[in-house]
C-alpha cells in the first residue's frame, strides 16, 4: 500500500514545529509497511491535488497566511471537492482558520478566508488563547482524550461537529466549550504540540481512512511501539489534567 | 538632584535584598520590582548615574554578549554597572541599580529582553544598541515574531540618539538600517552551507511580500541573501568575519574593518560565539580599545552561568550549556556533533512561563549527533522530560540509548558516572541555575 501526504506550504505555513505532523504521519506509515510520498505543494511547484491521500496544512504568521490566501484561492474548489469525497485533511491552527469563510489579520481586521468550509473566526477584542488544552473527542478513538498546546488570538464559531469537548483550555472560542471541528474526514483544530506525535491515535485515525479511501476494506492497523508517546500523553494529563 | 521617593525605593529594594539573603534565596527580580512600586521612576537614576549606556537585545546570545563586553570593558575600569546574571526584564534591570555600590560609573551595560526594551528606554536612553538577531523563541508569551520585531523597531524609533551595532547577516535586523540613526553593521562573510531546515529559516523579505534568495548560508536564516522583488540585501558590513577556523575547543577568527585585518583565536567554540565575539568586537571598537587589548581581554574570558560553563568531575568533563530555543538547541547540538571525544547527553526540558509553557518549539530543533558511534547515553529530563524523548525517537536516536527521567538530580546523578570523556547538560532557562549549582555541589564534595 502506499498513500501520499500532501504537506501545503510548508514555506509559509511552518510555526510551532507543525512539521512534526507530517513526519509523525509518515513514520507511522512507513513502520507499518505502507510507503509513503510526502509531496510538498508550494509557491513554485503545484502538484495535482487530487493524487493527495491526505492533506495537511499548518499556521504561519499573519503575513504568511495572507501570501497563502492569494495563491490557494484558484485551487480551493479543488480542496473543497476532495473534502466533499472524503479525504483526510488535518488543518492546524492558521491552516484551520484559513479554510473557513473569514480570519482576522494583525490589527484584528476580519479578512475573508478560503471557504471551503462554513465556520468563521473573528476578532472579538479579547485577549489572545494561549495554554495546555486537553479535550475528549467525538471520534471513536481510543484513548478519548486528545492534549496540545493552543494558541490563538481569533475566535471560531461553527455549527459543525467539533473534534472535542473542552476538558481543560479553552477551544474555538469563549463560549461553548467546543474544540476544532470535524467534517467527514476534514479535522480543523487550534492543537498544537505538534498534536499528531503527541496524539498517536488521532494520526492513526487520519491514516486509517486515508487507506480505506483508496483500498477499500482496511480493517485496522497494526499496533506499534508507541511506549514514548504513551509516557508523555500520560504525563501530560498527570501535569495537566483536573 | 536628590530625590526622596527614589531614595525610599532604593533602601527598600535593599532592605528586601538582605532578607532574600536571610531565607538563603537570590531573588533577582524582587528588590527591583519592590523599588519601581515604590517609585515608578526608578530607573530615571540609571541614566544619571551612567557615562555611557550600552544595550544588547535580541534572542539569542544576549547573556554571553554582556558577560563578554563586561569582561572586555573590565579591562580599562571597574566602573560598570551591569545586570550580569541575565535577568533581563525591567524589575532584573531595576534590582541591578538597588545593588550599586559606586556614585558612578562609566559604563552601563546591560541586557535587555525584547519584550522589554520599550518600557525600560522610556527611562534609560542608550548611547548604543546591539541587536543580534531575530528567532523564534517562546511565542506563546510574544505572539508572533513579526510582532516582536515590530515593537523592538517601533521602539527605537524614538531613540534616534542611540548608535546602532546590528548583526545585518538577519534579514530581520537588516530591517532597522532603514532608520535615520547612526549605524554600525557586522556579519559573517561565511558560507557554512549547513543544511536548511525550512522551518528555522525565513525565505520572506522583511520590507515587502518578495523571497530571499541566498547566496551563502551561514545558519537559520543567517547568510548573504537578497529579495527578488524590492532588492533589499545584506549590505556590506563595517566589520566583518572573513574566516573562521575551528578548533576542539577554541576558535581562530580573522576580523577585517576599515583597512585593518585583525587574526586572533579565543578559548570558546559555536559558530553563535564567533558572532558574539565580532558584536563585543565592535562595540568596543566604538568605545574607542585597542585592537590589543580587545584580543588578549577575549582570549582569558571563562564562561558561566551555565553558558558553555565546564566543571570537571572523576577525569571527565561536565559541560552545562543554556538551550532555550530551536536554534539555540540546533547550533549546540552542531557544535557536539563536531566534539570527537566519547560524550553523554543530558537534556532537561521545563515549561515554567519562563522556559515558555509551549515546548513545541523542540520539534523544530534537530537534536541527533553526528558521530552517533561516540554518543553513550541521552538522559531525557526536566518537567517534560518524556516530550524532550519522543523528539529523540523522531530524529531516529536508537531507542535503547533514550533514558527518561523527570528528577533531574537523578538523572545528572547516573549520567556523571557513564564512561565517557565529556558529559553535556542541556538545560532550559529555568533549569540551568539550578543544575549548574546541583553539579558544582556534586563534584565539590567529590
Amino acid at each position: 500500500m502506499e498513500l501520499n501526504i500532501y504537506h501545503l506550504y510548508p514555506e509559509h505555513l511552518n510555526l510551532y514545529g507543525d512539521l512534526g505532523n507530517v513526519n509523525c504521519l509518515k513514520r507511522r506509515c512507513l513502520e507499518r509497511g505502507i510507503e509513503v510520498n510526502v509531496v510538498n505543494f508550494t509557491d513554485d511547484e503545484k502538484p495535482d491535488l487530487n493524487d493527495g491521500d491526505i492533506f495537511f496544512i499548518g499556521g504561519g504568521s499573519d503575513r504568511a497566511q495572507q501570501l497563502v490566501y492569494k495563491d490557494f484561492l484558484q485551487y480551493k474548489d479543488v480542496l473543497k471537492e476532495l473534502i466533499e469525497e472524503g479525504r483526510a485533511v488535518l488543518a492546524v491552527c492558521g491552516g484551520y482558520q484559513l479554510l473557513g469563510t473569514s480570519f482576522i489579520d494583525k490589527q484584528g481586521n476580519n479578512i475573508p478566508g478560503l471557504s471551503i468550509l462554513d465556520y468563521e473566526s473573528k476578532y472579538t477584542g479579547d485577549k489572545r488563547i494561549i495554554g495546555n488544552i486537553i479535550i475528549e473527542t467525538t471520534l471513536n478513538l481510543e484513548p478519548n482524550k486528545l492534549v496540545g498546546f493552543e494558541n490563538h488570538g481569533a475566535r471560531t464559531y461553527s455549527k459543525y461537529q467539533p473534534l472535542g469537548n473542552v476538558l481543560v483550555g479553552r477551544g474555538n472560542n469563549d463560549d461553548d466549550m467546543k474544540e476544532g471541528i470535524v467534517y467527514k474526514n476534514y479535522i480543523g483544530t487550534y492543537l498544537h504540540g505538534p498534536v499528531l506525535p503527541k496524539n498517536p491515535h488521532l494520526a492513526d485515525h487520519l491514516i486509517l481512512q486515508a487507506l480505506r479511501n483508496k483500498y477499500g476494506d482496511v480493517e485496522s492497523l497494526e499496533p506499534l511501539d508507541d511506549e514514548i508517546e504513551n509516557k508523555a500523553y500520560e504525563k501530560f494529563i498527570k501535569l495537566y489534567g483536573k | 538632584m536628590v530625590n526622596v521617593r527614589s531614595m525610599i525605593a532604593l533602601y527598600a529594594g535593599k532592605f528586601s535584598k538582605q532578607v532574600l539573603k536571610l531565607i538563603n534565596s537570590s531573588g533577582t527580580a524582587l528588590p527591583g520590582k519592590l523599588a519601581l512600586r515604590i517609585d515608578n521612576n526608578f530607573l530615571d537614576n540609571i541614566e544619571e548615574k551612567c557615562d555611557t549606556v550600552i544595550m544588547v537585545t535580541g534572542t539569542n546570545g544576549k547573556t554571553t554578549t554582556n558577560n563578554l563586553l563586561n569582561h572586555v570593558i573590565g579591562t580599562r575600569t571597574d566602573k560598570i554597572l551591569s545586570n550580569l546574571k541575565g535577568a533581563n526584564m525591567i524589575q532584573g534591570i531595576a534590582t541591578t541599580y538597588v545593588n550599586n555600590t559606586k556614585d558612578h560609573y562609566d559604563y552601563g551595560i546591560f541586557e535587555v529582553d525584547e519584550g522589554t526594551l520599550r518600557s525600560v528606554t522610556r527611562y534609560v536612553k542608550p548611547d548604543y544598541i546591539l541587536v543580534s538577531n531575530f528567532f523564534r523563541d517562546q511565542l506563546d508569551r510574544f505572539g508572533e515574531i513579526d510582532n516582536l520585531v515590530e515593537d523592538v523597531y517601533t521602539t527605537i524609533e524614538k531613540l534616534p540618539e542611540s548608535t546602532l551595532i546590528l548583526n545585518v547577516d538577519d534579514p530581520l535586523v537588516n530591517k532597522f538600517t532603514q532608520l535615520p540613526n547612526k549605524i554600525i553593521k557586522f556579519g559573517l562573510d561565511l558560507d557554512l552551507d549547513e543544511v536548511q531546515n525550512s522551518s528555522l529559516s525565513m525565505k520572506n523579505c522583511p520590507l515587502c511580500e518578495g523571497k530571499l534568495q541566498y547566496s551563502s548560508h551561514v545558519y537559520g536564516h543567517f547568510g548573504n541573501y537578497e529579495c527578488d522583488k524590492c532588492g533589499f540585501k545584506r549590505p556590506n558590513p563595517d566589520f566583518v568575519v572573513s574566516n573562521l577556523e575551528e578548533k576542539a575547543s577554541s576558535q581562530m577568527i580573522t576580523i577585517d574593518y576599515g583597512d585593518e585585518e585583525l587574526v586572533f583565536e579565543y578559548p570558546y567554540t559555536g559558530i553563535y560565539n564567533a558572532y558574539n565575539v565580532l558584536g563585543v568586537f565592535t562595540v568596543c571598537k566604538q568605545l574607542g580599545l585597542s585592537d590589543d587589548e580587545i584580543v588578549s581581554a577575549m582570549g582569558d574570558f571563562s564562561f558561566h552561568l551555565g553558558r558553555m560553563e565546564e566543571m570537571e568531575y572523576k577525569g571527565k568533563i561536565i559541560k552545562v550549556i543554556l538551550t532555550k530555543n530551536p536554534i539555540g538547541l540546533t547550533q549546540v547540538i552542531n557544535m557536539i556533533s563536531n566534539d570527537e571525544r566519547s560524550k553523554t547527553v543530558v537534556h532537561i526540558l521545563n515549561d515554567n512561563p519562563a522556559d515558555g509553557e509551549d515546548i513545541s518549539w523542540i520539534w523544530d530543533a534537530y537534536t541527533i549527533c553526528e558521530r552517533e558511534e561516540t554518543v553513550l547515553h541521552y538522559y531525557c529530563s526536566g518537567i517534560r522530560a518524556e516530550d524532550i524523548a519522543l523528539k529523540k525517537k523522531y530524529d531516529n536516536v536508537p531507542l535503547d540509548k533514550i533514558k527518561i527521567n523527570d528528577n533531574f538530580k537523578e538523572i545528572i546523578d547516573t549520567a556523571i558516572e557513564d564512561d565517557v570523556e565529556i558529559v553535556y547538560v542541556l538545560p532550559t532557562y529555568t533549569a540551568v541555575f539550578e543544575t549548574r549549582d546541583y553539579i558544582e555541589n556534586v563534584v565539590k564534595s567529590n
